[in-house]
């Protein structure tokens, strides 16, 4: 074996040579390219992208207005058909008839209230809490009632702040304004705890 | 020329998105809409129609008897005489006062004049005060319904009979008084254009759990019945301002002071 050394010999690939090597078809595949995506933007894409609505080709864009068009079209015609049903829309007879429905039935809430006046109570002790008087201003939305705490006693503050939370849980208070917790004595030596409340509706 | 490939590159895809997110769900709502836009404007053409046969407008009535320029005191003062035999005679009410009526006052277009007084009554006479104080001013059923009853008939009228509105507006135009005396024959009437189970259980829903209920069970009284024979009907537009109950001598009764508005156009 002869003792000689190898020497590989690579050609120099410059930058340029490899540009000068690679632009014809880098040139080539970029044409094919854009020849393709200017054929797909111009044939394929609206024929994937639209679609025949209402008689008419529509993309994206036209079919976003044409749901916001009909949406209102909707919308008026429905009007004009309830005043068609409803005679008088948007007048002031209109207006105060919806007001009566508006309001809140008065026996619903007493008969609440009182539900929760008779539910609050010491143990199995009597009745604590009962209401004298109740005051319903339906223009104001409020409710003003007045009673007593009585038959537990001493303990009458405790069952009449009971009595106000259990209140300030029914769905229809908005605001519940605290009564003055007082004890007072009778007479006969009982105590008794006087209230005034005034809610607020919803 | 990769540039602008790559620019054509984007806007492909971005419209390729837009199918997917705008396009796709807006062709699914498109049907729809267009059913319902189809179906409002046969029933306004319907309506329309059925609004030029109608005879004497509501408006006509409201001004005349419900909303006055002037009060007709003497009507308001008979109906409330009629209210006070019918629930004496059934003992549910005592001590009525006197009426007083204050002045006017200007609210917007409209005149109120506080209209109060107090009375005995036991809780149910009270609950037929304020349904009687409630059917005030209202003329047909559709004014006894709350927008969101009337809302619901409708589009069960939508699905399932578009042609029936004409049915159900005659329905919701028929005069309360009128109605409550013969409820039942109104009722078939409106079924008669809608069979499915479900309007029929959507309408008695609202049969049961609306004001027509009470405004039949009072315009079918005794005081509906002296209402009639007395042609006091439709009532002045009255609205409870202020109720005070104070907790009587006997169960269930209470002394009743209340306030009310009575409204007029001047």
């Amino acid at each position: 074996m002869s003792n000689s050394t190898k020497t590989n010999k690579r050609p120099s690939h410059s930058f340029g040579a490899i540009a000068q090597r690679g632009s014809m078809p880098l040139f080539i595949f970029s044409a094919v390219l854009l020849g393709t995506l200017t054929f797909s933007w111009y044939s394929l894409l609206p024929e994937l992208t639209t679609v025949e609505v209402g008689g008419e080709l529509r993309d994206a864009k036209s079919l976003k207005s044409y749901h916001a068009s009909l949406t209102a079209q909707i919308l008026v015609a429905q009007e004009q058909r309830n005043a068609l049903i409803l005679p008088m829309e948007g007048t002031a007879f209109r207006a105060l008839t919806e007001k009566k429905h508006m309001q809140f039935p008065l026996f619903t809430l007493r008969t609440e209230i009182e539900r929760v006046a008779t539910t609050v109570r010491v143990e199995e002790s009597k009745r604590a809490v009962y209401l004298s008087s109740m005051q319903y201003s339906l223009e104001f939305a409020t409710v003003d009632f007045s009673g007593s705490v009585r038959n537990v006693g001493p303990r009458s503050m405790t069952v009449l702040a009971q009595f106000v939370e259990e209140l300030r849980s029914l769905n229809f208070v908005d605001e519940l304004k605290s009564p003055r917790f007082t004890r007072e004595q009778k007479e006969d030596g009982s105590f008794y705890s006087p209230f005034h409340i005034q809610i607020s509706l919803q | 020329m990769l540039f602008i490939s790559a620019v054509l590159l984007t806007a492909h895809a971005r419209a390729v998105m837009e199918v997917q997110d705008i396009s796709i769900p807006l062709v699914a709502d498109l049907p729809e809409l267009e059913r319902r836009l189809s179906v409002l404007t046969n029933q306004v053409e319907m309506g329309e129609l059925h609004a030029m046969t109608r005879v004497g407008s509501q408006e006509e009535r409201v001004n005349v008897f419900v909303l006055p320029t002037q009060p007709d005191f003497d009507r308001l003062m008979a109906i409330f005489d009629i209210f006070r035999d019918s629930l004496e005679r059934e003992g549910l009410i005592a001590d009525v006062s006197d009426i007083t009526l204050d002045d006017p006052v200007q609210r917007e277009d409209l005149v109120t004049r506080a209209v109060t007084m107090t009375f005995d009554a036991h809780q149910d006479g009270i609950e037929k005060f304020l349904s009687v104080m409630k059917l005030s001013g209202l003329l047909t059923i559709g004014d006894a319904l709350t927008a969101q009853e009337r809302r619901i008939l409708l589009e069960r009228t939508e699905a399932e009979n578009p042609a029936g509105i004409t049915a159900l507006e005659q329905f919701l135009s028929t005069d309360l008084l009128r109605y409550a005396r013969d409820s039942h024959s109104y009722e078939q009437q409106l079924l008669r254009s809608f069979s499915s189970p479900e309007f029929v259980s959507t309408f008695q829903d609202t049969l049961r759990l609306s004001f027509l209920r009470d405004a039949r069970r009072i315009l079918n009284s005794e005081i509906g019945r002296s209402i009639d024979r007395f042609d006091l009907w439709p009532f002045p537009f009255l609205i409870v301002n202020d109720i005070r109950l104070e907790t009587g001598g006997a169960p269930g009764w209470y002394a009743v002071n209340v306030e009310m508005d009575l409204y007029s156009r001047g």
